[in-house]
């Protein structure tokens, strides 16, 4: 490299991270991929009986076959195979649960603060093919993060019905309070599931809410979304905090709690965009081995209050 | 759950401890190879949905990134392709194209990224991933599937030609 080399490439490289600054990824990327995951069946299960017969020999082959085509240049990628083969082959094939049947689906659940009440979003797995039922028999159930509750009593069954963009879910029992956001609960997590779907009918033994479409994110989802670490996840420090959020000034505010209460660790984040709109938040923080409790919330622009805590609790290794 | 042995991972916990660490800097690369965010951020999403459908066969997050990188890249080269040579040079930053308040450096900025968008495939993708993507030339030679020696001289040969370009740049 010479200095004028040295020069130019200083100069490209500002000139593409200013150019990068200026774009602003969706949040719902990680939705929209789960989504197109779900619309087709796995390509990795047709090679499961090879997995058995020869995982070494397969794991190599995969990587070949696998790996994206690299254009006209095919002297692709040597470093690559050898990786390939060496990690495979001390994987413990087989043991693992069958996951490319198992299909996380994304349910809304209702969460409070200060008397309010607004959704978040949970991952859960299932094994129904029906992405639509799949999620609203998700969204029936019990969340994972003890803080979440869902309006619908126990044991609520529902039935999907599809015409064309529309769907009508009929329920088998009302929703104990929560009536306007009990429906958008649903009507979330159906669009959710499926993108093609643009209206919801919500049907209960009570009453009938025709062609409902999402309400604005702003009324009806939690301004501090916490997800990960995933409510009951054994992780590995530095521990990374993200979730996404609508708020004052885009800050939010995080904590760690210790298995006693005290607060060990706390700080900041400056989410990608500030409220009205929704913006990517995360941190990193050090931790030693134990049980903590991570808390991310906002703090009220009127009296420094902490407004919509959400919290996982969670093990550090 | 989240466990700590990455061999262990199902498909679904892969995708979203990658998606953490590399979804926004892969839209970026692929919105500086392509231009346009919303198809930047498709491609992306479909290089997640190819490493969730491999994930069996990966299993490794190190290998798992170089994936994405690569069907990232491909997958730009495959928009490009099929859009045609036409919209190749379409400024992304039409909006503030002109305007009176154009900042400092603006325009210098565009000259650089329409130069760049000029250079041949290969060149681009080389000088993008290296430096926005600060890979280093195996990791590069990985994701376009080249030798190392030829990513060397496809970064020379770019920059060589940006470089003109570059100098009025401040």
């Amino acid at each position: 490299m010479t200095d004028i080399d040295d020069t130019s490439g200083n100069r490209l490289r500002r000139v593409l991270r200013e150019e990068a600054a200026t774009m602003t990824p969706s949040d719902e990327g990680l939705e929209r991929i789960r989504e197109k995951a779900a619309e087709e069946p796995s390509a990795a299960r047709r090679w499961a009986p090879l997995v058995a017969a020869a995982a070494v020999l397969l794991a190599v082959g995969a990587a070949l076959l696998f790996w994206p085509r690299g254009g006209t240049d095919q002297t692709a990628a040597p470093v690559a195979t050898a990786t390939a083969g060496s990690s495979a082959s001390t994987s413990p094939s087989g043991s693992t649960e069958p996951s490319v049947a198992a299909r996380a689906v994304a349910a809304y659940f209702v969460g409070t603060s200060e008397g309010r009440s607004r959704l978040y979003r949970e991952f859960a797995r299932s094994t129904v093919a029906d992405p639509v039922q799949a999620a609203v028999n998700t969204m029936l159930s019990t969340p994972a993060d003890p803080d979440y509750s869902t309006p619908w009593p126990a044991g609520t069954t529902a039935t999907v019905q599809r015409s064309g963009s529309a769907v009508q879910v009929s329920l088998s029992a009302d929703p104990s309070g929560q009536g306007d956001l009990a429906v958008q609960q649903v009507v979330y997590t159906v669009t959710g599931a499926d993108t093609a779907v643009t209206t919801v009918t919500v049907e209960t033994p009570a009453a009938t809410y025709p062609n409902q479409v999402r309400a604005p994110g702003v009324d009806v989802i939690a301004p501090v979304w916490l997800l990960s670490p995933a409510q009951g996840a054994t992780v590995t420090s530095p521990v990374k905090l993200s979730g996404t959020a609508a708020v004052y000034e885009a800050t939010v505010n995080w904590d760690i709690l210790a298995a006693d209460g005290t607060v060990v660790k706390q700080g900041y984040a400056t989410a990608t965009v500030g409220a009205p709109d929704r913006g990517d938040w995360s941190a990193s923080v050090v931790l030693t081995p134990g049980s903590y409790e991570a808390r991310a919330y906002m703090l009220s622009p009127q009296d420094g209050r902490m407004q919509w805590i959400d919290s996982k609790t969670f093990t550090v290794k | 759950m989240i466990v700590d042995d990455a061999r262990a991972w199902t498909a679904d916990e892969a995708v979203t401890v990658l998606y953490g660490a590399h979804y926004r800097s892969l839209v970026r690369l692929a919105g500086l190879l392509l231009r346009d965010q919303a198809a930047a951020e498709e491609t992306v999403q479909d290089a997640f949905v190819g490493m969730y459908r491999r994930w069996r066969s990966l299993r490794d997050p190190e290998r798992a990134a170089a994936y994405l990188r690569a069907a990232t890249v491909n997958g730009c080269r495959s928009v490009v392709r099929r859009r045609g040579t036409a919209h190749r040079a379409a400024p992304l930053l039409a909006v503030a194209e002109d305007g009176p308040d154009l900042a400092v450096g603006v325009v210098e900025r565009r000259a650089v990224l329409d130069g760049l968008a000029g250079l041949p495939e290969r060149q681009r993708e080389v000088l993008v991933l290296r430096y926005y993507g600060d890979l280093s030339e195996a990791q590069i030679a990985e994701a376009l599937g080249i030798s190392p020696g030829a990513v060397k001289t496809h970064a020379a040969r770019g920059l060589a030609s940006l470089r003109p370009v570059l100098e009025r740049t401040p």
